[in-house]
């Protein structure tokens, strides 16, 4: 279970304060002087807390402290401070605070300290200009690997019990994946439709819903963290010597079910909440990879999105002599705009299309480059890591994605 | 009702006329040395009618005198032969001529018989021609029917008049199709060789319960002559609803026979010794036939085989008063399917499928015919008993991808379920032993009269099967089929099914100056004994009326061409008892799970389940019940023939599997209180909290709710051959239209999880399912036969004008749901927006509904035989569709292209 693990840097400054600067030199007083504070603009929703301002004069080292949070007033993206009577002179500025944020709708948090030397104050030179540049917060949540193939066992059988995806935190800030649900398309890239409505360009269709719950701010991943959301969380290699221990998994696709054929072991790891799901069976991802995948941050309660977000398609479906007008109805939809990361997955041989809007995937990614491909198992598609090492998001799977890599977790 | 019979018999035996003062005599057909029932015998001097013959082609005058009577003149008459004006002599055996001879022609096409009823007669000639495989390939020639490509590797079954589509809902029609052969009928009542729990197309495919017999395993080679009754046969034929099918095989002979055949996916060999000893009327027919074929010819795994082996002798007795035969045959068939994955490639793991059906049939018929002026003429007993000793195995490496369990218990109530290993061979087998007895007794009775030819037929038969095998076979640790639902039985624990029926037929022929009468009138009344005393058929006699009529007109002169019409039409009914598992299915195991507690360490894993069982037996269920009518006309001119038959058959009652859904409680423990790192044991479930939940369930029975309805014309024009070219003209062809429908309500529930859950609703939808389907060729048939050359070829241009098919349009709202409680609830408009209760509208589109037309079709086929060696080696060849002429049409905006390919084989027949 993971815990709010977190731990809140408070920041220990120096408690030099008490020695405060008494002098009869007459020295002038600046009555007011402003210090802006400017936070990354992609941040919405910030919060500021814990917030410190300290003024050091660098000629008497004296220290301005300022640390009580409803002093800073909050100005679209800025945050300002007024300081009353300073002395004129150069100082060293710092500040220090706790941001918390939502960034492309997902929660995070973010302490910072900057600093700022020898700035001059003077009553002509008021006003203090301090960026927030420790930290950037581009990117977000991405799909960092989806291990859908499955493993080969020593018979030369798939085994697929084995199946993750893993999510990570490509931002430098943490942010926080509850209610970030894990998405299969409703439509198979293997077989192109022109459905109607088509509602792609807006809304992804799916065929299952699985989300991290939390009430909030329960799954902090800190930056360059993953999440390792696994179809079963429990320790294959028990049974399996190939596979792989997945009793650590930070989530389970768990499909409770009444019905004896289907039972689906319930590892120690926290459940998904299963919000919709195409089939009663137990669920597994396509090992052959003939669905897209995304993950969205649910902006909708439960009740409201399972109520709400629903459509029929029509399409005609032509099969040798048959061709009928088709309905395909109850097909759930999730927003494009809900969505943070996605990836089409298909097999070259049999491709026919996108699933996912261009605006998040451009292109696709695969295992295998035929149907049935024997020599998919044990592999992954990954995301590639820039110099950096951080994750390529291009929104173009064929750019960013390594194909055929071998799965991060399986051993060898 | 068998105390009166016995009765019956008495007096008759005792109502035998002095046979004396008569002169008597037999009338046959000069090329066929058939007798001819209801020729009339008039003094050719007085031009006085005198009598009729019989059904036997006798009559007898009654003396007037010695003198008077050695000098008569008497004139014989009979439709569609030339008249004989004859001096009438004791015992004389007088042949007609027909009006066009029929002799020395051969015929390779399926002949309309000249019975009331429709029917096609498939000679010898026919079958040599077409160079089948199995039975099946036979149908070809009935009316409708179009070459097709052999498919040997899944069971085939019959479809007489009819468009099937191969649902299991509909195969009433197959199932009650009945095969006699030699007299004795094939019983498919006892088979129970379904694999339970089955999912894979190995096992599924070929699946034939409850669809009647497998023409696969059915060899041709034997047959001298097949009659496919489609319209309403003689009430001796019990136990069918759609069909008769009438085999007879070669009786005596001396020819050592050898048939070689291949086609493109099938080899077949074949070799017989008929041997004959006129003097002492006795004869024996020896035979073996083998076939294999394979699905693909390049995969040796999947193939079938067939093995037969025959034995007929067959005895005959002459007394002055009367005829013995006696035939009784020995027969064995073996018809093997095998489907295995190649080990080389499967990682040297079993993974195979083997069935195999064993059938080995003793027949005996004994057949007393008088010769004396008797009211009784014939008495015939038939015994036969066919024991089968089928086996299905399964053979699977089973690699399981996660935790499944096998519910184990056979008792209702909670237990734990076994968790299964995740790697372990899998053997599945079904063991069936079905043994079918057969015995009935048969007697034609005449009540003199030089009016009219009559026969009574009375009979009854009574049939028993019983399955004495184990049944499903499996070891419950190590399931093939991890859902399988039903636990092991026994099949011998199931109550032999007893089916006895009797009848009784009049048969009238009455030529008078306007035309001859006939007429073919019987009952037959049927009922199942055994029966435990809940089931609605226990006690009950079902009873089948069955007419047919005919009228031929006097002889017509057109175009200078003698011209014979006859009408004739017939309404019947027809009854198929339900078979042994649709009387007796596996009892349903339903188990729910209440605990599903998974632990690092195997040992305090716990799988607790909640089990029901539930026995699907309908003890509701009635016969499947088809009543036919049809009119029919028969022109002949000058030899040259047109059948035509319009038929309507509904049958309301035929068997299909249907779901019920029903409210079931089991406890729902909650697991998360279960401290997974203080387990020392399982966990204890009286320290677990649980909660009570209502689900429903599903199980299937068997119900009379299908119905199919088939309409038609199906017509037959034969031409004589034209003389220089020796060549003949067949057109046949129908237009058939079936009609499938569902008039039981449908229930169903949708598979979709919302919120963690299965959905608990169960839709029921009125009257669901259905189709129309409609077809209508013609078949072009010109033959060719070259004494001179001993040569015959035949270009059969099969055409399909079109074909249609239409689902029946059902509505996507249900008209009432079950909640998980168990009530019924009427449905609301407003619950299709319902976020639950909306997954129980259908996704049916309107166009589904819309009708389906595939247009002209045309295929070429090519056929040729030739006689070499003294007519001693016979070397044929066949290639359907040489030509293929399907040209691309219009569907919706899609443009659809046919295209199909060859189908070749060669076989040569030699004899001894």
């Amino acid at each position: 279970m993971k815990k709010n693990l977190f731990a809140s840097i408070i920041a220990m400054l120096t408690v030099g304060m008490t020695l405060t600067s008494c002098s009869d030199d007459k020295t002038p007083i600046v009555p007011q002087t402003a210090v802006s504070l400017e936070i990354p603009a992609n941040l919405e929703n910030v919060d500021l807390s814990g917030a410190k301002v300290v003024m050091t004069n660098v000629a008497t080292q004296s220290a301005h402290v300022v640390s009580s949070d409803n002093l800073f007033q909050k100005n679209g993206n800025k945050y300002q401070v007024l300081i009353n009577d300073l002395e004129e002179g150069t100082y060293n500025i710092s500040i220090s605070g706790h941001l918390d944020f939502t960034l492309n709708n997902v929660a995070g948090q973010k302490d910072f300290e900057i600093t700022s030397e020898n700035v001059k104050i003077s009553e002509t030179s008021a006003a203090v200009q301090m960026v927030v540049s420790t930290f950037t917060a581009q990117g977000g949540f991405v799909i960092s690997e989806i291990f859908f193939t499955g493993t080969s066992t020593a018979e030369g059988k798939s085994y697929s019990g084995d199946q993750y995806i893993r999510i990570t935190n490509n931002s430098d800030v943490t942010l926080y994946a509850d209610s970030i649900a894990v998405l299969e398309s409703a439509f198979l890239t293997t077989q192109k439709q022109e459905y109607t409505p088509d509602i792609m360009s807006t809304d992804f269709s799916v065929q299952a819903c699985y989300m991290i719950p939390g009430t909030g701010k329960s799954v902090p991943v800190e930056p360059g963290a993953s999440l390792t959301l696994a179809v079963n969380a429990i320790n294959h290699t028990a049974e399996q010597p190939n596979s792989i221990d997945l009793s650590q998994a930070d989530f389970e696709f768990y499909d409770e079910s009444s019905n004896a054929n289907f039972t689906d072991p319930d590892g120690k790891a926290p459940n998904l909440d299963k919000w919709y799901c195409y089939t009663a069976t137990i669920y597994q991802f396509h090992s052959r990879g003939f669905n897209s995948m995304a993950i969205a941050k649910m902006k909708a309660t439960k009740e409201d999105w399972l109520a709400n977000n629903v459509y029929d398609a029509k399409y005609l479906f032509v099969f040798g002599d048959f061709s009928r007008e088709m309905t395909k109805k109850g097909i759930y939809k999730v927003p494009n705009s809900w969505i943070l990361d996605g990836v089409n997955l298909s097999v070259e041989s049999v491709r026919e299309w996108n699933v996912l809007d261009a605006s998040i995937d451009a292109g696709w990614t695969y295992c295998g480059k035929v149907d049935k491909d024997e020599t998919r198992f044990n592999k992954a598609v990954i995301r590639k890591q820039d110099a950096n090492g951080k994750y390529v998001d291009t929104n173009n799977s064929t750019n960013d994605f390594t194909p055929e890599a071998a799965a991060s977790l399986v051993k060898n | 009702m068998q105390r009166c019979f016995l009765l019956m018999i008495a007096v008759v035996i005792l109502q035998s006329i002095n046979a004396q003062g008569v002169l008597k005599g037999l009338v046959t057909d000069k090329d066929t040395h058939e007798p001819i029932i209801g020729a009339t015998i008039t003094d050719a001097v007085k031009r006085k009618p005198l009598t009729v013959t019989n059904a036997d082609g006798c009559f007898v005058i009654p003396k007037k005198g010695d003198a008077q009577h050695s000098a008569q003149q008497i004139k014989i008459t009979y439709i569609g032969y030339k008249p004989l004006t004859v001096k009438a002599t004791a015992n004389g055996h007088y042949e007609l001529e027909a009006e066009i001879s029929k002799l020395g022609e051969v015929v390779v096409t399926a002949q309309e018989s000249r019975g009331l009823t429709s029917a096609s007669k498939i000679e010898k000639h026919a079958m040599e021609h077409l160079q089948p495989s199995s039975f099946a390939d036979l149908l070809e020639l009935l009316p409708g029917g179009r070459s097709k490509d052999p498919v040997l590797s899944t069971p085939n079954n019959i479809h007489i008049r009819e468009l099937s589509t191969g649902n299991a809902n509909y195969a009433t029609s197959s199932l009650g199709t009945s095969f006699v052969i030699d007299g004795a009928p094939i019983s498919t009542n006892a088979n129970m060789q379904y694999m339970a729990g089955a999912w894979d197309a190995a096992a599924t495919a070929r699946d034939n319960t409850n669809a009647g017999v497998d023409m696969r395993s059915i060899s041709t080679d034997d047959i001298e002559s097949v009659e496919v009754v489609r319209g309403i046969p003689s009430v001796e034929y019990g136990d069918l609803t759609s069909g008769l099918v009438k085999i007879e095989r070669r009786k005596g002979g001396h020819d050592l026979n050898f048939r070689l055949k291949a086609d493109m996916g099938s080899k077949l060999m074949y070799v017989a010794k008929d041997m004959e000893w006129q003097e002492k009327h006795l004869s024996l027919n020896l035979s073996a036939d083998y076939l294999n074929a394979k699905a693909d010819p390049r995969n040796r795994l999947e193939n079938y085989k067939r093995v037969t082996l025959s034995a007929r002798l067959n005895k005959a007795w002459e007394h002055e008063s009367y005829n013995l035969q006696l035939t009784t045959n020995a027969d064995y068939t073996g018809s093997f399917d095998n489907d295995k994955q190649d080990p080389d490639l499967n990682y040297h793991q079993e993974d195979s499928y083997k069935s195999s059906y064993n059938r080995m049939a003793l027949m005996s018929q004994l057949q007393m015919k008088m010769k004396r002026q008797l009211w009784l003429k014939s008495v015939g007993l038939t015994v036969s008993a066919a024991y089968e000793h089928n086996l299905m195995e399964r053979t699977r490496f089973i690699q399981l991808s996660r935790m499944t369990v096998a519910p184990t218990s056979k008792e209702e109530g909670e237990n734990d379920a076994y968790i299964l290993p995740f790697k372990y061979v899998g053997y599945h087998k079904v063991d069936g032993k079905p043994l079918n007895t057969y015995a009935k007794l048969n007697m034609r009775l005449q009540v003199p009269s030089n009016k009219v030819s009559n026969t009574l037929l009375l009979g009854a038969d009574w049939n028993i099967d019983k399955n004495l095998g184990q049944g499903q076979v499996f070891d419950p640790y190590k399931p093939v089929y991890t859902s399988i639902s039903s636990r092991q039985r026994a099949l011998k624990e199931i109550p032999a099914n007893h089916r006895v029926s009797a009848y009784a037929e009049e048969n009238i022929k009455w030529p008078t100056p306007v035309g001859t009468f006939e007429l073919m009138a019987g009952i037959r009344g049927t009922q199942m004994l055994n029966l435990p005393q809940a089931y609605t058929m226990h006690g009950k006699t079902y009873w089948d009326p069955r007419a047919n009529i005919g009228y031929t007109l006097p002889k017509l002169t057109v175009f200078g061409k003698p011209t014979f019409i006859r009408l004739a039409g017939g309404i019947g009914q027809h009854t198929k008892m339900p078979t042994m598992e649709q009387l007796f299915p596996d009892k349903l195991y339903i188990d729910f799970i209440q605990l599903n507690y998974y632990h690092d360490n195997p040992d305090y894993r716990r799988i607790n389940l909640m089990t029901y069982i539930r026995d699907p037996r309908n003890t509701a269920l009635e016969p499947a019940r088809n009543l036919k009518w049809e009119v029919s006309t028969d022109i002949t001119l000058g030899g040259n023939r047109l059948a035509v038959t319009f038929f309507r058959e509904k049958m309301t009652s035929g068997f299909r599997s249907q779901s019920y859904y029903d409210t079931y409680t089991y406890k729902q423990y909650d697991a998360s209180a279960i401290n997974a790192d203080a387990l020392t044991a399982q966990p204890d479930l009286g320290s677990l909290t649980y909660q009570e939940v209502n689900e429903l369930a599903g199980y299937a029975n068997y119900t009379n709710g299908s119905l199919t309805l088939k309409e038609g014309i199906e017509y037959t024009l034969e031409t004589v051959r034209f003389p220089v070219i020796l060549t003949r003209l067949t057109i046949n062809g129908a237009y058939l239209r079936t009609t499938y429908n569902n008039s039981i309500v449908d229930s169903y529930r949708p598979s979709v999880v919302i919120d963690n859950r299965q959905l608990q609703y169960v839709g029921l939808y009125a009257n669901d399912d259905g189709s129309v389907r409609e077809q209508f060729n013609t078949n072009f048939t010109l033959d060719t036969d070259v004494p001179k050359l001993k040569l015959g070829f035949s270009l059969s241009a099969q055409c399909l004008w079109f074909t249609t098919s239409q689902r029946k349009e059902v509505s996507n709202y249900p008209t009432q749901y079950i909640a998980p409680d168990g009530s019924i609830h009427e449905w609301q408009d407003e619950y299709a927006n319902d976020t639950y209760l909306r997954w129980l509208v259908r996704d049916y589109s309107a166009s589904l509904f819309e009708k389906n037309r595939v247009p002209f079709s045309m295929n070429l086929n090519f056929k040729v035989t030739k006689k070499l060696l003294d007519d001693r080696l016979n070397v044929a060849m066949f290639c359907n569709r040489l030509l293929n002429y399907a040209p691309d049409y219009d569907s919706r905006g899609t443009t659809i292209r046919r295209h199909e390919t060859p189908y070749f084989g060669l076989e040569m027949n030699l004899k001894i």
